[in-house]
């Protein structure tokens, strides 16, 4: 159950920040002042934050059950959301490698609710 | 720049005394109906509509202080208050 | 507010100005309670932190059956108070170790209140699971009940008045929130916005995170905390239903009256350790908790109670067994959606779920709730200070308004860490035999405050931020090592322990973490401080004279 609430953890980081990057202000704090990110990128950016969100959501619900999940989700989103500010700030180029966690968080999510 | 002439420091002592006092009038009174009126045994009836009763305060609260007057306010929260103490008289008497 | 002018940002404005003293007026009160209500989350081992006496108990190799366990308490009762019209067993669980026992006597006609306090107090024992012994007796404190209480009951008043204060100041947070989620111009676009060394900018930034990102939590936390009481703060339904027998009320909606009465025959208590052993079949894990009615009497009832944790309704389930000859009476029925609706919130506020990891991200969303009252309040300051920047620039003081509320900020934003610590503080150091010992724990609690808000108000100087941050983060910090002079259970001995002291390693490392916090927050306001005393050119004697006002950020 834990390493399915770290997925969750992972997962929410990852789709925080994936929506983050592609939002003006921290795509100009990583790219150069003044740029601005395609419309395919921001849209594409954007549902996969969505996705990992989601997806997020269900770990939690995998994790603890329709009753407590929610609740624990909730509060995974606030870890995550306050993890990715922070990193946004003082560490934006970073921001882009840590999104990628949530693929492996998505098959480790996916494997321990198919198969354990 | 927030004035601070005496009439606005009233209108703003208005408003506060509408929000809290009347808002509470309004949400005791409204929610005493809803609870009559729900097809709930008792104890849900009363304790939905309790339930409810904060959200309905804190509307209140907000519309009495976004709406265009002190005098607007009050009109509005002693309308409505009115209006829901008489349907509360009302079915007080047939019951 | 614009009187009788229709703009199109009027209810942005007119949401702000709410906002703004929805939370001003209630903030230093709120930031007790938060802190308070935030600690109350970790209670039991708040208080078991505060009774080292048991520590030694707790420390088993291995843990017994629940069964056995009400048998030896059980026994205990029986030498005790035979007589009682009540028993309350908790068994050893997760966050208990140790078997505790209390007994309730029929109310005698002419006690004083003080009296059944006092009698009621007494009224208890605790026993090592592997003895079968008491423990150790632990020393006369209130532990982490005394802050749980706090937050709700305040404190110096009637429980009533407490909850009223508390009550309006809850009704003011939740519509500074929603006050405060409607004006919030930018909310997705700033979503992770954070800028630091901006001044006021940062402080709204900081204000922004900590609100928005738990913005959940702190919704819930307010509207379940009225929802708690919510049958004293809005009874007009309850009149309109039941008139005036709000007790059958009550009995309908929390179901957990006793209405049994005593026959009055004598009749031996059945053995425990079957009824026990029923109800862990039938759940599949042991009970945690075991209330006997009227014991030793023909209509003696024993209720057992399955630990709480799956579901969010705080209601526990229970199996009622008849006392006398032991059958199963009746479990727990259905309840209805709007009962147990209202049993999950009031679950969703007391957090009575075990899980460890959901409690710690409650406490730390308590935390975020802290940091966003204080950076509120100190955002207020800021604001008004700017106001004053020319006046103050050539020698004159701030308005009233900002003297006050600086002051009052450092009295509540440093000081009440300061009180806390004290309170511990007290706890490890008060002579064990002292007279109304748990009460003057308390007393030092507020005397501690007292004294960092009378100073604060007396020089409400960045000198005096730094003075009682460091004072804070001092005592906080040094906790573990006071425990390791004072007692037994120190980090060497608690961080290798068994499994029942971890809530002493637990404490010892948060409030070291804490003072860490506290001490890091006062270097950095020294450091800003250098910073600006450098940027300034030689400034003229008159503005140099008075103390240091805190300057725009």
């Amino acid at each position: 159950m834990n390493m399915l609430i770290l997925s969750g953890v992972a997962l929410a980081f990852s789709g925080f920040a994936a929506k983050g990057v592609v939002m003006d202000r921290h795509y100009a704090d990583i790219h150069g002042r003044g740029k601005e990110p395609d419309s395919a990128v921001r849209l594409r950016m954007r549902l996969i934050g969505w996705l990992a969100l989601g997806l997020s959501f269900i770990a939690c619900i995998g994790a603890s059950g329709w009753h407590l999940g929610p609740v624990l989700w909730c509060g995974v989103l606030s870890i995550a959301a306050w993890s990715v500010t922070l990193l946004l700030q003082y560490a934006p180029r970073k921001v882009l490698l840590g999104a990628w966690i949530g693929v492996p968080a998505a098959l480790l999510a996916a494997g321990l609710l198919l198969f354990a | 720049m927030t004035p601070t002439t005496w009439r606005y420091r009233g209108a703003v002592a208005s408003r506060a005394v509408a929000a809290i006092g009347g808002g509470y009038a309004l949400t005791s009174s409204a929610i005493a109906l809803i609870a009559l009126a729900l097809p709930l045994p008792r104890a849900d009836a009363v304790t939905l509509a309790t339930l409810l009763s904060f959200v309905i305060y804190t509307c209140a609260i907000l519309w009495v202080f976004a709406t265009h007057s002190a005098a607007r306010a009050w009109a509005g929260i002693l309308g409505v208050s009115a209006l829901l103490y008489a349907v509360l008289w009302l079915v007080g008497r047939s019951s | 507010m614009k009187e009788g002018v229709v703009v199109k940002e009027g209810l942005r404005q007119s949401m702000s100005w709410v906002h703004t003293w929805a939370g001003l007026l209630v903030c230093w009160l709120l930031l007790l309670v938060f802190m308070a209500g935030t600690a109350a989350y970790y209670r039991h081992e708040i208080t078991f932190w505060m009774k080292p006496e048991l520590h030694k108990a707790a420390d088993a190799p291995s843990k017994i059956a629940s069964a056995d366990a009400a048998v030896l308490a059980v026994r205990g009762l029986q030498q005790r108070a035979p007589a009682a019209s009540g028993w309350f067993i908790d068994l050893p669980s997760e966050r208990n170790p140790l078997i505790t026992a209390s007994w309730t006597n029929p109310p005698k006609k002419g006690m004083s209140r003080e009296e059944r306090r006092n009698a009621f107090r007494q009224q208890n024992f605790v026993l090592d699971p592997m003895t079968g012994l008491d423990t150790a007796a632990p020393r006369d404190t209130r532990g982490g009940e005394f802050l749980y209480r706090l937050h709700f009951d305040l404190y110096y008043m009637s429980a009533i008045w407490g909850r009223w204060i508390v009550g309006i100041a809850a009704m003011f947070m939740l519509v500074a929130i929603v006050s405060g989620v409607i004006t919030h111009k930018r909310i997705f676009k700033d979503f992770f916005t954070f800028r630091p060394r901006k001044g006021q900018r940062s402080w709204l930034d900081a204000h922004n995170a900590s609100a928005v990102l738990a913005l959940p939590f702190h919704l819930m936390i307010t509207y379940t905390g009225l929802v708690t009481l919510m049958f004293m703060y809005m009874p007009s339904p309850t009149k309109a239903l039941y008139g005036e027998d709000q007790n059958t009320m009550f009995a309908d909606v929390f179901m957990n009256v006793d209405r049994t009465r005593p026959a009055r025959v004598a009749a031996p208590l059945a053995d425990i350790a079957p009824m026990l052993q029923q109800a862990e079949r039938a759940w599949g894990e042991a009970p945690t908790r075991v209330v006997v009615s009227h014991p030793n009497d023909a209509n003696a009832k024993v209720e057992l109670f399955r630990p709480s944790g799956r579901q969010l309704s705080n209601i526990e389930p229970s199996m009622t067994f008849n006392g006398a000859s032991g059958a199963l009476v009746s479990s727990t029925g259905p309840i209805s959606t709007t009962l147990s609706a209202r049993a999950a919130l009031y679950g969703l506020h007391v957090a009575h779920f075990a899980d460890p990891l959901l409690r710690a991200l409650f406490f730390i969303c308590g935390l975020a709730g802290c940091a966003m009252v204080a950076t509120g309040a100190l955002l207020w300051g800021v604001k008004e200070r700017q106001k004053y920047a020319k006046i103050v620039a050539q020698g004159g003081k701030v308005g009233f308004g900002v003297r006050l509320v600086d002051a009052l900020n450092i009295g509540a934003i440093a000081g009440l860490p300061v009180a806390f610590a004290v309170y511990f503080w007290s706890n490890r150091l008060l002579p064990l035999e002292l007279v109304e010992r748990s009460n003057a724990e308390a007393n030092c609690f507020f005397a501690a405050w007292a004294g960092c808000a009378i100073l604060a108000q007396i020089r409400p100087t960045r000198g005096m931020w730094r003075f009682q941050l460091t004072l804070g983060a001092l005592l906080l910090g040094a906790l573990p090592l006071l425990n390791a002079l004072t007692t037994h259970s120190h980090l060497g001995v608690t961080l290798f322990g068994g499994p029942g002291l971890r809530p002493v390693a637990g404490f010892d490392l948060v409030t070291l973490a804490l003072g860490l916090l506290l001490g890091w927050a006062a270097w950095w306001l020294g450091r800003k401080g250098k910073k600006q005393a450098l940027a300034k050119p030689a400034a003229p004697a008159a503005a140099a004279n008075p103390p240091a006002p805190l300057e725009a950020a």
